[in-house]
């Protein structure tokens, strides 16, 4: 019962961060004045509003007690791993490979799934975004790898 | 036009058989993606909206909005039998549904949701349609001032209201606001936070932002959940049928969680979730037993339901006639409507009549279909709720890339999905509310340009804002809810120092 409330701490910290950097980030933009805004001065208050903000989340958790940080790292690097994969595959190898390969990368997430069914769910989701997206809606993408 | 001429023409709309046939399809994708856990209404209208580009307007605007409602009439389905939200505005139903389900009651359950859902939504249809005209009369009254002091209003009553924390709720609304700034200024033509990467002058697709924020986030942690069970229990329409004293014990709930969502739906900033949690909290006050709650009372799964259903109805009263989304769903309805040459605002019920009243008369057609979909065909829900998960969340994966792509045909959209996806699942472990940060990104270019405009026409003097009449009562009204939410937080604390305390004792 030691811990301090990070997720708080941590959150209002990031915040402040990200407040700090875009009014800083802004100060390239010309700020201009109330009756002549120009593109600087809705950032820029901005970023200073958020900065107050994540400091008023940070401030107080550091006098209250919390739960330490729980982050599942395994899926999230798999599920946006297998984004990633997906986005590029698909303009190169085409709609079946990308669909193929970004089931196969997320489904290692799951712990209870076996390369069986691994495969089989991504053969079946491949032949169900092929009938949709590429029979039923005719998106305009390469199908298969040589379809280019 | 007065309503009556309106609602007739709208009919005459509605029955067109192309619009009968996209509203069906509508309301039953809904119904499907609200039944399953894990993926929403906006995942759902965000990969149909490309689709949109090749039927008629009315038709398109018809079967999106469907989607939006049939979903809250699902979302109950998976609360009920698994004890795990469809949608969040259905997490509620899960308090009282469950311990129902467990009480061999389920049936009971589903079929008293149904038709609390419809109460819901054919009340909060009249209510949409008795008001829209003189809001939309009012809104040609507003400038500049109004428009900005209203979307502020909306902000500060989604980032405190619907959060757990004001301040991270505030935060949140200032993240998405500062996310609303990428791309080209419309004023000066310069571009802003776009390091020199040429996608993001065209600003962060809303589709990405949507899709990223909430379906990764909660796809990374729906994975190896493990479920409660399985669903094991025959639902006929034997088992369904409620008991007179179930009927006699959920009117008066109904018609009060009616009323809550139709203020909160109408509220811009506010939506279904809120006011669903706002009735139940309501019903459990008001009750005369309190006890019952948590336990399987018939009043805390029929309030909550009504008000989730009535407020997916008057959310359209500040989109179709201020121009104003009060949610992301909203916001993306509102692009659907712009991509066709629609321009929502107070105008569009005078010059887009048949538009405008052939969707109010859609709805409801719609949500008696629903009750079709939702009664005699639950059999087909509840088979589809078996689906396990991990087969499932490959497919929204793929789909949600899909359909990211396929609004600009690009795949960078889809790189921006996965980045906003870490960002929104890290700030979820955090325990940060996406709602706001949305509703902060949609609003944000329109707040930017009217506070400018505003304040161009009142040469700089910020009195502006006071000086007229609505926008200071919108401010004042604004201020009402901070101090409300300051004083609950401050009680809260309280109450925590003093249970801290409570506890140094004991040991």
């Amino acid at each position: 019962m030691k811990h301090k409330d990070y997720h708080d701490i941590a959150g209002g910290l990031i915040m402040s961060g990200l407040g700090v950097f875009a009014a800083v980030y802004a100060q390239q933009y010309e700020f201009g004045e109330l009756n002549r805004m120009g593109p600087g001065y809705f950032p820029v208050a901005l970023g200073i509003a958020l900065a107050l903000f994540g400091l008023m989340i940070a401030i107080p958790a550091f006098f209250r007690q919390g739960h330490a940080i729980h982050v599942e790292w395994k899926t999230f690097a798999l599920v946006i791993g297998s984004l990633l994969v997906f986005a590029l595959t698909l303009k190169v190898l085409g709609l079946i490979v990308a669909t193929v390969a970004c089931c196969i990368v997320s489904t290692l997430a799951d712990r209870e799934t076996r390369w069986k069914g691994r495969l089989m769910i991504a053969g079946g989701v491949a032949l169900i975004t092929y009938i949709v997206f590429g029979l039923g809606l005719r998106m305009v993408l390469p199908i298969w790898p040589w379809s280019n | 036009m007065d309503i009556l001429n309106g609602l007739m023409l709208g009919l005459d709309a509605a029955l067109q058989p192309v619009t009968l046939l996209y509203c069906f399809i509508g309301v039953f994708l809904g119904t499907l993606i609200g039944v399953l856990p894990g993926i929403g209404a906006l995942a759902a209208i965000s990969l149909l909206l490309p689709i949109t580009y090749h039927i008629p307007p009315t038709a398109a605007i018809v079967m999106l909005a469907g989607v939006y409602y049939g979903a809250q009439y699902g979302g109950s389905t998976a609360s009920i039998l698994l004890n795990l939200p469809g949608t969040p505005s259905s997490a509620v139903a899960c308090l009282d549904g469950y311990p129902m389900a467990k009480q061999g009651r389920a049936g009971v359950a589903l079929f008293m949701t149904t038709i609390a859902s419809f109460v819901g939504s054919m009340l909060g249809i009249l209510i949409l349609v008795l008001f829209s005209p003189s809001i939309a009369e009012l809104g040609l009254k507003f400038g500049p001032a109004e428009y900005f002091s209203m979307m502020l209003v909306g902000l500060i009553a989604a980032s405190t209201l619907a959060s757990g924390s004001p301040a991270k709720g505030l935060a949140m609304v200032a993240l998405g606001l500062l996310l609303g700034t990428v791309g080209t200024d419309v004023n000066s033509g310069v571009a802003r936070f776009d390091f020199d990467i040429p996608e993001l002058m065209d600003g962060i697709n809303l589709v990405a932002l949507a899709m990223g924020m909430f379906g990764i986030a909660e796809v990374v942690s729906g994975i190896n959940q493990p479920r409660e069970s399985d669903v094991k229990e025959k639902i006929t329409l034997r088992t369904m049928t409620p008991t007179r004293q179930d009927m006699r014990e959920s009117i008066m709930p109904m018609l009060r969680g009616t009323g809550i969502g139709s203020f909160f739906g109408a509220l811009p900033g506010t939506g279904a979730s809120i006011a669903s949690f706002m009735s139940y909290a309501v019903e459990k006050k008001v009750s005369k037993t309190p006890e019952k709650f948590g336990n399987g009372a018939i009043e805390g799964i029929t309030a909550p339901e009504s008000a989730n259903n009535a407020a997916a109805q008057t959310a359209f009263v500040p989109t179709l006639s201020l121009g104003i989304p009060g949610d992301a769903v909203m916001a993306l309805m509102l692009g659907a409507l712009i991509i066709h040459g629609i321009q929502p605002g107070p105008l569009l019920m005078t010059q887009q009549p048949e538009l405008f009243w052939g969707l109010i008369v859609s709805f409801g057609i719609g949500n008696i279909m629903l009750m079709v979909l939702n009664l005699p065909m639950i059999g087909l829900w509840v088979a589809i709720l078996r689906i396990p998960y991990r087969v499932l969340f490959p497919a929204i994966l793929v789909f949600i890339s899909l359909g990211v792509y396929s609004v600009n045909n690009n795949t960078f959209d889809v790189i921006v999905v996965a980045i906003i996806g870490a960002l929104g699942y890290l700030l979820a472990v955090l325990r940060f509310e996406a709602a706001p940060l949305l509703l902060g990104f949609v609003l944000g270019p329109l707040m930017e340009e009217n506070m400018r405009r505003a304040l161009l026409l009142s040469r700089g003097e910020m009195s502006t804002f006071i000086d007229r009449p609505i926008s200071a009562g919108f401010l004042v009204f604004g201020l009402a809810i901070v101090l409300w939410s300051a004083w609950g937080a401050l009680k809260a604390m309280v109450r925590e120092r003093e249970q801290a305390a409570d506890r140094a004792e004991a040991v």
